[in-house]
């Protein structure tokens, strides 16, 4: 269990997480949308603990980062690297041996490659198998579907269905609606640092539509096509 | 063309300040400090001419590295980028040119100025599909990484070595030792993103611990061809090769703990005067090494603790 309390971030004077309360359980998926630059990236970056902030982020581990699987929007990978070094490094951080690379290589991934040659989806798909031959209890996963194909997405929605049946706790963040409808069990709206809207599972489509009337709205008249 | 350039030396000006200096005086002190290097080198080795264009030419192949190229070409027309190119590439080899010049070496000075032209015609690929094998993939990145990226350089040392051995100079075997030290302390150059410190389930001390083992463990490999020869054909003078390698692998644990002590941003002049320090006076390490752990201690427990 992982739970924020008057969780606040600011850069400078920007304020962007504003005193945020939510609880996330073992063996639930939870969805966060908003706008970009709504805050999402920084409150998934506070919980793993990249950035200072205000209130508490309270859980079950002594060190929440050594349980937590973290997925960038844009992973990086070292120049000369190869995508089987790239798992091996993530093992070693854990301390996990004996892992069969190849065996683990589910999207088909050229290993022997260097990862900074791969395409965008082909870095997400090797974070994403990084994180989680390390064997974690949380996982957060920022705009895990972003560039990747239609049959990885497939096999990404099978993973975090699997992860939840593991007893895991899950933390994905998307633009593409449908993904998070698929794989959550609540979806929360982050606008301006605060969270707005929570919606579970029978109101995603009530959701879905709030949000495309209020981001849409008659914005696209104003262009005058 | 002429906002590009002038962006370019906002950029270097901008470098310098994050670096802690002023930057004209960051200027003043690079020209001085590369007259310095120039000197030493030609009075120290006869070599140096050849060093002195090695060291050219890399500076101006990074130019040619094909992303940046590819920007450039698509931002600029195909007249005004080829213009771009060999002034880049002139304005780098210019120095060298120059102090070339003053020492008489027409030859190489032509040589070099015709190259600085002829490779703003090149880019140079830096997305091959050939895989570099390196005997360091177990414990990545750093030696993984940095080997492929100048394994040359131990090919070199290793040639080195043997001509020492071919020719009985007991120094330029040393000399290749000590080399070997020098390239692998610049796999330390690089600065990671704090995803690659923050993925480790360990304490600052056990981080350094690893990171240390690893490198003295990965140097020793790289070194041992060396140091078995030098030992064998040079019985008598073995207790200069324990010597610089205890100094090799001194610098090298320096180089780490410098790296961290001002991570995650990369090392600031009060830094690199500390570690000159330290390179130029060995025995500073004694109070060098742990003001530096000291310090990297207190910048790693803030991402791994």
């Amino acid at each position: 269990m992982i739970e924020l309390e008057k969780l606040s971030k600011a850069y400078g004077s920007k304020q962007v997480l504003n005193s945020i309360n939510l609880k996330f359980e073992r063996g639930h998926v939870y969805g966060i949308v908003g706008e970009n630059g709504a805050g999402k990236t920084t409150l998934f970056r506070c919980i793993a603990g990249f950035e200072d902030h205000f209130g508490k982020i309270l859980s079950d581990f002594v060190k929440l980062k050594n349980h937590l699987g973290f997925l960038p929007t844009d992973p990086f990978f070292f120049p000369k690297i190869t995508g089987e070094e790239y798992l091996r490094l993530m093992c070693n951080a854990r301390n996990i041996e004996d892992v069969e690379y190849e065996k683990v290589n589910i999207f088909d991934l050229p290993l022997n490659q260097y990862a900074a040659t791969y395409s965008t989806g082909m870095k997400k798909k090797l974070a994403l198998t990084g994180i989680l031959i390390q064997k974690n209890d949380l996982f957060i996963l920022d705009e895990p579907f972003n560039g990747v194909d239609i049959q990885s997405n497939m096999i990404i929605t099978g993973i975090i269905h699997k992860l939840k049946q593991l007893q895991k706790t899950v933390l994905i963040s998307s633009h593409i609606f449908s993904t998070l409808s698929d794989t959550c069990d609540e979806i929360h709206l982050l606008k301006n640092g605060e969270f707005v809207k929570k919606a579970e599972k029978n109101e995603f489509e009530q959701l879905d539509k709030e949000m495309k009337e209020f981001t849409i709205g008659n914005k696209i008249e104003l262009l005058n096509l | 063309m002429k906002f590009y350039f002038s962006l370019q030396f906002q950029m270097l000006k901008r470098n310098l300040i994050e670096f802690g200096v002023n930057p004209y005086l960051g200027f003043l002190i690079s020209l001085i400090a590369f007259v310095g290097f120039s000197f030493l080198l030609f009075f120290k080795t006869i070599y140096a001419p050849y060093i002195y264009l090695i060291i050219a030419l890399s500076l101006i192949v990074k130019f040619g590295e094909t992303r940046r190229n590819d920007f450039l070409k698509s931002s600029f027309s195909s007249k005004n980028y080829r213009l771009i190119r060999a002034i880049e590439n002139a304005t780098i080899t210019l120095p060298f040119v120059v102090f070339l010049g003053i020492k008489n070496q027409w030859i190489e000075a032509i040589f070099l100025f015709s190259a600085s032209i002829i490779f703003s015609l090149i880019n140079f690929k830096d997305r091959l599909n050939f895989t570099i094998p390196t005997p360091f993939s177990k414990r990545p990145f750093e030696f993984a990484v940095g080997f492929r990226r100048i394994y040359l350089v131990f090919f070199l040392a290793y040639f080195l070595n043997f001509m020492a051995i071919a020719v009985g100079n007991f120094s330029l075997g040393l000399f290749s030792i000590l080399a070997i030290f020098v390239a692998c302390m610049t796999f330390y150059g690089m600065i990671e993103t704090e995803f690659y410190v923050w993925i480790y389930a360990l304490t600052a001390r056990e981080f350094l611990l690893r990171k240390i083992r690893t490198a003295l463990l990965y140097s020793t490999i790289l070194i041992v061809p060396n140091v078995i020869s030098l030992i064998f054909f040079f019985p008598t003078e073995f207790h200069f090769v324990i010597i610089i390698m205890i100094l090799g692998y001194l610098y090298l644990i320096n180089m780490i703990l410098s790296k961290y002590s001002a991570y995650p941003e990369p090392m600031n002049l009060p830094h690199a005067i500390i570690f000159g320090i330290s390179v130029t006076i060995p025995p500073f390490l004694v109070f060098i090494i742990p003001f530096f752990l000291k310090k990297a201690l207190k910048n790693l427990k803030h991402t791994l603790e």
